[in-house]
């Protein structure tokens, strides 16, 4: 190959016209994607835009329905995690797939296929340090446990045992979401390492700072769909925004309230799992507050402990003035919390069992009596909350594991309009929802506060916060950073501070 | 482009299909361990005369009754997603021997079913509650299950009991319109539990927990009061069934029920209840403890040894598994 710029420039990976459907969802829609030696492509989109489909058929977990996939130019069939692994792709997981109980040495040569069968641990240890020195982890010693290890120490290991396996096209799927901010930087010197050296890097995030950071080029996936790619430095945040949501940004959300009521939640000083510093807060009857803040930030923890669903180590949570006791979540339920927690499938909904069974699970004391389900009221408040959710009636008797990710997300969130509690909680209203049906579930959250209702929601997308909440409360590493007025922020101020906020800020 | 109602349409037939698959299956399951009964039914007509002839059906029907009642009250622990109870056996002979002593003192037959039923919902209440504080069932109701075939050692010193009284043995003996006693209880607790799981709210709790334990908790209902409700309801249905059997033979023994946890256990996994919790049917258990009951009795009548019966037993479990674990992924995936 001569040494000419187009030489340089031909991609190592191309993607064209990548199709994938699911069931009725079009996961990707003709969509194109490429990737060269010695760059860092990112690929951004909103959750549900189709990068995580991508990502899946790049390791050989999904067969396209169409398409054509180019390595070094040449046509190349993907089908198969081991053809992947021939093509030197690699996945940086994001569920960790290390094995604890083995030392670092181990790990790094996991499932590795080359070299001899049997290699002294010292032998092994000796192999592996070369690769731990590139992903800057020289440090460690090779025969310890990686129990001991951090995170992101147990990430880089994941990418050193990649790079012993000889990966060239390496994708980083959100890499950061679980690592504070000098662990980033940590992991943003490899990447730009092994970029130095030749590699091609595909950087998955939804940290539109990291993408300014790191990214050589972006690429952006909307509803399945590709744009073509963009020099980084051609672009500035709010482009990379208006790329990512189109025309929906403004049609998203519904009108910000203009009534407050009184105080209905205080908390005093409330501390638990998950939270570095006592929180106090007061919303008010019709108000929406947005808890902004990363993975591990306390947003989601503070609902945790106000629902009851984890303990609190002191502090007091009040519904209009009386305490609620702490940990005891049907106690929580009876004096008017609602607690929608992030993960459905978890512990939202019963998969297998009907809508309408969903919906009035939490107020089976409402729909009965002397312990009997009567099944008029039952049915009656079932269709209720469907009218109000938009949830097609026709479904009430449907199993639930059967819905769309955006239908689910209305029956979990919806269920909580049966006790008519006085604060609904709601963590990550819309993960896993496409863009129809997250509208609806914004303007449904916004119906429940027009009538009074306290909302209060945690997420860690800013456009989100922004575009529903009222009042803004900022989150970073357990501790609470600012509470401002919706009209007093705006999206560099918030994403400061949840990113890296200087001291002196907290306070209203 | 297609347009975003076409879109919808076509994603609410889908949904539809999907819902109807799972119905499907829910009917294609009570077929299915229906069906097993009749072919058994029909192939015991067709190989062993006597196998029909109402003297055995009636042997049949009355020791499906007492596998039943285990089983149906192990129904609801298995529904909640606790797995099994391995002290019923022993809870059943327990019952019966603290049955026959009381009888042999003269107690009130009234007193004594009443004594005999209370204590087996406080022992099944604290396995529950050992349940609900983290242990495992199946090793909480095998300790327990142990303890109290020692603690009925000690107190019969291995010897039967015989109580010799005659009040309880229409309870144990009689036919109202032909029909054992027994079988007719176990009737009527089917239609209870049927009943109590479809229309109330603590059936609505057990299934709630079985299937989905976390999102029980955040909806309120607390696992350990359910887990405490259904090893109590295991242990009095594995009581009565012992008092049935006590009164029969007018005697309490110790290896009185020696077996019938397995035999319970096949009742409701040929009834095609998930082991994980949350699916199943009283109906369905009933119509497993028949099956089961039946096809020792088949095999009985044919003379094959205790170890070949063991054997096919545990084929039929086996059998039975794997079908209905394929008919329900079949039914969950796209």
């Amino acid at each position: 190959m001569t040494d000419t710029p187009t030489a340089v420039m031909a991609p190592t990976l191309s993607m064209r016209g990548m199709c994938k459907r699911f069931g009725h969802i079009q996961a990707l829609d003709h969509a194109d994607f490429e990737v060269r030696a010695g760059e860092v492509m990112a690929l951004v989109g909103e959750n549900g835009a189709g990068k995580s489909t991508l990502v899946k058929i790049l390791a050989g977990l999904y067969r396209p329905d169409a398409g054509e996939v180019l390595l070094d130019g040449e046509p190349f069939d993907l089908g198969g995690v081991l053809k992947a692994e021939h093509a030197r792709i690699a996945v940086v997981q994001q569920e960790l797939s290390l094995v604890p109980t083995l030392t670092i040495a181990e790990n790094v040569f996991l499932g590795s296929s080359r070299g001899r069968t049997w290699r002294s641990p010292h032998r092994l240890a000796a192999e592996a340090a070369s690769y731990l020195e590139r992903v800057g982890l020289g440090g460690l010693d090779p025969l310890r446990s990686i129990e001991r290890l951090s995170v992101a120490e147990r990430q880089l290991i994941e990418v050193a045992r990649l790079v012993a396996r000889d990966a060239r096209i390496l994708i980083f799927d959100e890499p950061t979401a679980a690592l504070s901010e000098a662990e980033t930087d940590g992991v943003k010197r490899v990447v730009r390492k092994l970029r130095d050296e030749g590699g091609s890097i595909i950087y998955v995030t939804h940290r539109l700072d990291e993408v300014f950071d790191l990214a050589d080029r972006v690429t952006v996936f909307r509803d399945g769909r590709s744009q073509p790619p963009t020099a980084v430095s051609d672009l500035d945040v709010d482009e990379l925004i208006h790329r990512m949501l189109g025309s929906r940004l403004e049609a998203m959300y519904p009108a910000h309230g203009t009534t407050r009521g009184e105080v209905v939640l205080s908390l005093e000083d409330l501390r638990g799992p998950g939270l570095a510093a006592p929180v106090g807060l007061e919303v008010r009857r019709g108000e929406i507050v947005g808890l902004a803040g990363q993975v591990g930030s306390g947003a989601s923890a503070l609902l945790q402990v106000v629902s009851g669903t984890v303990t609190s180590f002191g502090g007091r949570v009040r519904v209009d003035g009386k305490a609620v006791p702490p940990f005891n979540i049907s106690a929580a339920i009876r004096m008017g919390i609602g607690y929608a927690s992030s993960d459905r499938k978890k512990d939202g909904l019963f998969l297998g069992r009907k809508v309408s069974e969903n919906l009035t699970a939490p107020s089976l004391h409402l729909v009965s009596r002397t312990g009997w389900v009567m099944r008029s009221r039952e049915r009656s408040m079932g269709e209720r909350i469907a009218a109000l959710f938009k949830i097609d009636p026709g479904r009430l008797r449907s199993i639930a594991g059967t819905l769309s990710g955006g239908n689910q997300q209305k029956v979990a969130v919806g269920k909580w309009l049966g006790p008519e509690p006085a604060v609904l909680l709601v963590d990550e209203p819309t993960r896993g929802v496409d863009v129809g049906a997250r509208a609806e579930i914004y303007g449904n959250l916004r119906d429940l506060a027009e009538q009074g209702m306290a909302v209060v929601f945690a997420s860690s997308d800013v456009q989100e916060i922004l575009g529903l909440a009222d009042t803004i409360v900022t989150f970073f590493r357990g501790e609470m950073v600012s509470i401002r007025r919706r009209q007093d922020t705006n999206t560099a101020t918030i994403m400061r501070e949840i990113t890296h906020p200087t001291h002196g800020e907290v306070g209203p | 482009m297609r347009g975003r109602g076409e879109r919808l349409e076509e994603a609410a037939l889908a949904a539809a299909r999907d819902a109807a698959r799972i119905r499907t299956s829910r009917i294609a399951t009570l077929a299915i361990v229906g069906g097993a009964v009749v072919v058994l039914f029909v192939v015991g007509w067709l190989t062993t005369p006597q196998f029909l002839q109402w003297p055995n059906l009636r042997n049949v029907v009355r020791s499906a009754a007492m596998i039943g009642m285990i089983a149906l009250g192990m129904t609801f622990i298995t529904l909640s997603g606790n797995f099994f109870s391995l002290s019923v056996a022993q809870t059943g002979a327990f019952s019966a021997i603290a049955f026959a002593f009381m009888m042999s003192w003269g107690w009130p037959l009234p007193l004594a079913l009443l004594a005999v039923l209370a204590g087996a919902l406080l022992v099944g209440a604290a396995q529950g509650g050992l349940v609900a504080l983290g242990g495992n069932p199946i090793v909480v109701t095998l300790g327990v299950g142990a303890g109290l075939f020692g603690l009925g050692s000690v107190l019969t010193d291995n010897k039967t009991i015989r109580h010799g009284n005659t009040a309880a043995d229409w309870m144990g003996t009689g036919r109202p319109l032909g029909i054992p006693t027994q079988t007719w209880a176990f009737i009527i607790l089917c239609i209870i539990a049927a009943i109590v799981l479809s229309r109330t709210r603590f059936g609505r709790n057990v299934l709630f927990v079985g299937g989905n334990k976390f999102a029980a908790a955040s909806s309120g209902i607390r696992p350990s009061r359910v887990a405490i409700q259904v090893f109590a309801i295991s242990a009095f249905a594995a009581s009565i069934a012992g008092l049935f059997l006590s009164a029969q033979f007018g005697e309490g023994r110790l290896d009185s029920f020696t077996g019938d946890d397995i035999n319970a256990i096949a009742a409701i996994l040929v009834g095609g209840a998930a082991l994980q919790g949350g699916e199943g049917s009283p109906l369905r258990t009933a119509l497993g403890a028949v099956f089961i009951a039946a096809l020792e009795n088949l095999m009985v009548l044919r003379q094959y040894a205790f170890g070949v019966r063991k054997l096919w037993v545990g084929v039929a479990i086996l059998v039975a598994v794997s079908l209905f674990n394929y008919l329900r992924s079949r039914a969950r995936t796209t």
